[in-house]
């Protein structure tokens, strides 16, 4: 019965219901069960095999879409000579843009823009592409550069001429040789995006603006965002609506001028800055050798006498190849090997330039390669001349640091944290650089200023992680009695 | 010379052991080696639970052939008949269902031959189990299933559940709605489970 729950007798009619079990029909079953295990095996192999083919014909097919995209680019850009049949082929045998100059020369090199050393895309309206290297480069038209970024390049007229020089994620850098040309750059901070225009390199931060080069000078103006314009004369940020020649009016020798300098010279609102003074001062030091190269040495012994750093300019020195150095000292110091940034500079002083994050860089270099009096002379010009970049109040704090602690000057880390606050009262520093001027201002005697800016500090920030040590430091509380309450 | 002697041996599974009273713990347990062990009683319960000996050797080529999917993940070596048992139910319940499928798609009455599964019995014998799967189609696949094992194989409630993947007490609530089916037609079957 049911209510039993362990084994029971079964029926007795059971015993007559089996199978007509033998050894035969055994291994006949275990046969048939071998063979279904082994065509389950067959299919699952197809399947894999399957699977593997449209992975690889969905790859191919990626490839070659992408091979193609490049392809069209090259054959509309090279479209102006009607040679676009032959360079799709050399471009569809797999060469790629790559390292096929010598084939593109060969076949459309009668612009006059075809420059035969395989360095870089050529565009312009009587030219060709002239070589490869374009890996961040989407496509390439007769009058449009696309770059994989979404960033852009027009040029504007027919004598306009561009050079793609560098092309990857890490670094654009193309050369107006002729005429004018567009820029949209979509902002990326891990890229840099240089235009070399002759007198003047145009570094760009993420921002809308158009070059115009003429024999001389380079016209920068800038629509939307910002860019940093460095010259024989130094360096000069245009933010939106700005613009200028390069190099400025006061620095241009007078015969130079091309005929619309008087309405390109005419500066940016606002932007005269420390810049500016310096540039004077090497122009007035250079004159009568106002050229390019003397423009350069003008600015050496301006810097010179500013800070004691640069000492001379790249057109008098000349034993080593400036660019080559630079790349070193570039090199070096992203990779943390201050030594060697260091040494790099100190052969030749020309690798550092004249913008916010050379000086910087070239202050890193010189602290922690232990030259800390060398470092605060490229921080005070980060301070004085681009007192409006963003890095100006870290500069600063720095300085004050350096000052501080490795050089014992509380006097005048004291003034360098007052410009760290002043420059940025509302920045991510301020806080920190109130409590320092405060412990400064303390240690360098100054007592009435540590109390002063002690209560400044405490209204500020009545909760502030550093409240206790300024409490102590102003003697607004005595130091028992800061040590209970920490 | 046995047709299993001639036959290469083919992979086996070392961790696995027989582990049955009737053979020697430390023997290896290949698939064969399993399949030849096991496939009779898988064949036995088989034959009882589809009524049709004619329909075993599919069965039994399921249940391997899905046993041999599994086997290299069984740690256990003595839960392999219970494993077995649990995917010959299976498949043989899914076969029922098959077959009525059809048959209510053939607009047909149901072709019975479970005489082929007591071919060897008498003809009174092949009578009372002809009458007795008449009776047992008119249940659901897991009822017949659940009272089948318990009556003909006369499995303990746990083994059933085990083998059925479900509670006790659902094996108990369906030998009770068996009971109530076949005793309501009158069936030999009925009487015969109302026996003590």
């Amino acid at each position: 019965m049911t209510s039993r729950e362990g084994p029971m007798k079964p029926l007795p009619l059971a015993a007559s219901i089996a199978p007509r079990w033998g050894t035969e029909r055994r291994e006949r079953l275990l046969d048939a069960v071998h063979g279904r295990i082994e065509r389950v095996r067959s299919l699952r192999r197809l399947a894999t095999l399957a699977t593997v083919m449209v992975a690889l014909l969905l790859g191919v097919g990626f490839a070659w879409r992408a091979r193609s995209t490049n392809h069209g680019a090259v054959a509309s850009a090279t479209g102006v000579n009607g040679a676009v049949t032959g360079v799709n082929g050399f471009v569809g045998n797999g060469a790629g843009v790559n390292g096929s100059a010598t084939g593109m020369n060969g076949f459309v090199g009668n612009g006059a823009g075809v420059n035969g050393s395989a360095t870089g895309v050529n565009v312009g309206a009587n030219n060709a592409v002239a070589g490869g290297n374009a890996g961040a480069v989407a496509a390439v038209s007769r009058q449009e550069v696309r770059f994989s970024d979404g960033s852009s390049v027009h040029l504007l007229g027919d004598d306009a001429a561009l050079d793609i020089g560098t092309a990857s994620p890490d670094a654009v850098e193309v050369t107006l040789r002729t005429g004018t040309a567009e820029f949209a750059i979509t902002p990326n901070p891990r890229r840099r995006f240089i235009v070399h225009a002759g007198v003047a390199d145009v570094s760009v931060l993420g921002t809308q603006f158009r070059v115009t080069r003429t024999a001389e000078r380079v016209r920068v103006e800038v629509t939307r965002g910002r860019v940093s314009v460095t010259y024989a004369g130094g360096t000069r940020l245009l933010t939106d609506g700005e613009s200028n020649w390069f190099p400025p009016a006061e620095l241009a020798e007078p015969t130079l001028g091309d005929p619309t300098s008087a309405t390109g010279s005419t500066s940016a609102t606002g932007s005269t800055s420390a810049t500016g003074a310096t540039s004077a001062t090497g122009a007035t030091s250079a004159t009568g050798s106002a050229s390019a190269t003397g423009a350069t040495s003008a600015t050496g012994s301006a810097s010179a006498t500013a800070g004691g750093v640069s000492p001379t300019g790249s057109g008098v020195k000349g034993t080593q190849d400036p660019r080559t150095e630079r790349g070193r000292f570039l090199e070096h110091a992203s990779r943390g090997e201050y030594a060697e940034a260091y040494a790099a500079i100190e052969r030749t002083p020309d690798v550092v330039g004249n913008d916010a994050g050379d000086l910087l860089r070239a202050a890193d270099a010189a602290r922690f390669s232990d030259h800390p009096r060398e470092a605060t002379r490229y921080l005070e010009r980060v301070v004085h001349e681009h007192p409006r970049d963003s890095v100006a109040p870290l500069a600063a704090f720095t300085l004050g640091r350096i000052e501080l602690s490795q050089l014992g000057q509380p006097a005048k880390a004291a003034d360098a944290f007052a410009r760290a606050f002043a420059l940025a009262p509302g920045g991510s520093l301020a806080e920190d650089a109130l409590a320092r001027e405060t412990e400064a201002a303390e240690l360098a005697g100054e007592r009435d200023r540590a109390r002063q800016l002690g209560e400044q500090y405490l209204a500020r920030y009545p909760n502030g992680r550093r409240a206790d040590s300024v409490r102590k430091a102003a003697g607004l509380i005595d130091g028992k009695a800061s040590s209970q309450s920490r | 010379m046995s047709a299993a002697d001639r036959k290469p041996p083919r992979p086996g599974y070392s961790h696995l052991r027989v582990v049955d009273g009737s053979a020697s713990v430390d023997e290896r347990l290949d698939f064969d080696s399993m399949f030849r062990r096991y496939s009779p009683y898988v064949a036995s319960v088989g034959v009882r639970l589809l009524g049709r000996d004619d329909e075993v050797d599919d069965l039994i080529q399921d249940v391997f052939l899905e046993a041999h999917r599994g086997l290299s993940s069984v740690r256990d070596p003595g839960a392999i008949k219970g494993w077995l048992a649990r995917i010959c139910v299976r498949r043989a319940v899914r076969r029922l269902r098959r077959r009525k499928l059809r048959a209510w798609l053939s607009f047909e009455s149901l072709v019975y031959e479970p005489a082929s599964a007591a071919i060897d019995a008498s003809p009174e014998t092949r009578a009372e189990v002809t009458r007795l799967y008449y009776e047992l189609e008119k249940l659901p696949a897991l009822v017949r299933a659940a009272w089948v094992l318990r009556h003909l194989e006369g499995q303990s409630l746990d083994d059933i559940a085990a083998a059925c993947t479900c509670s006790k007490s659902t094996v108990q609530r369906r030998l009770r709605s068996a009971d109530a089916v076949l005793r309501a037609i009158g069936s030999v079957a009925a009487g015969v489970v109302n026996e003590p």
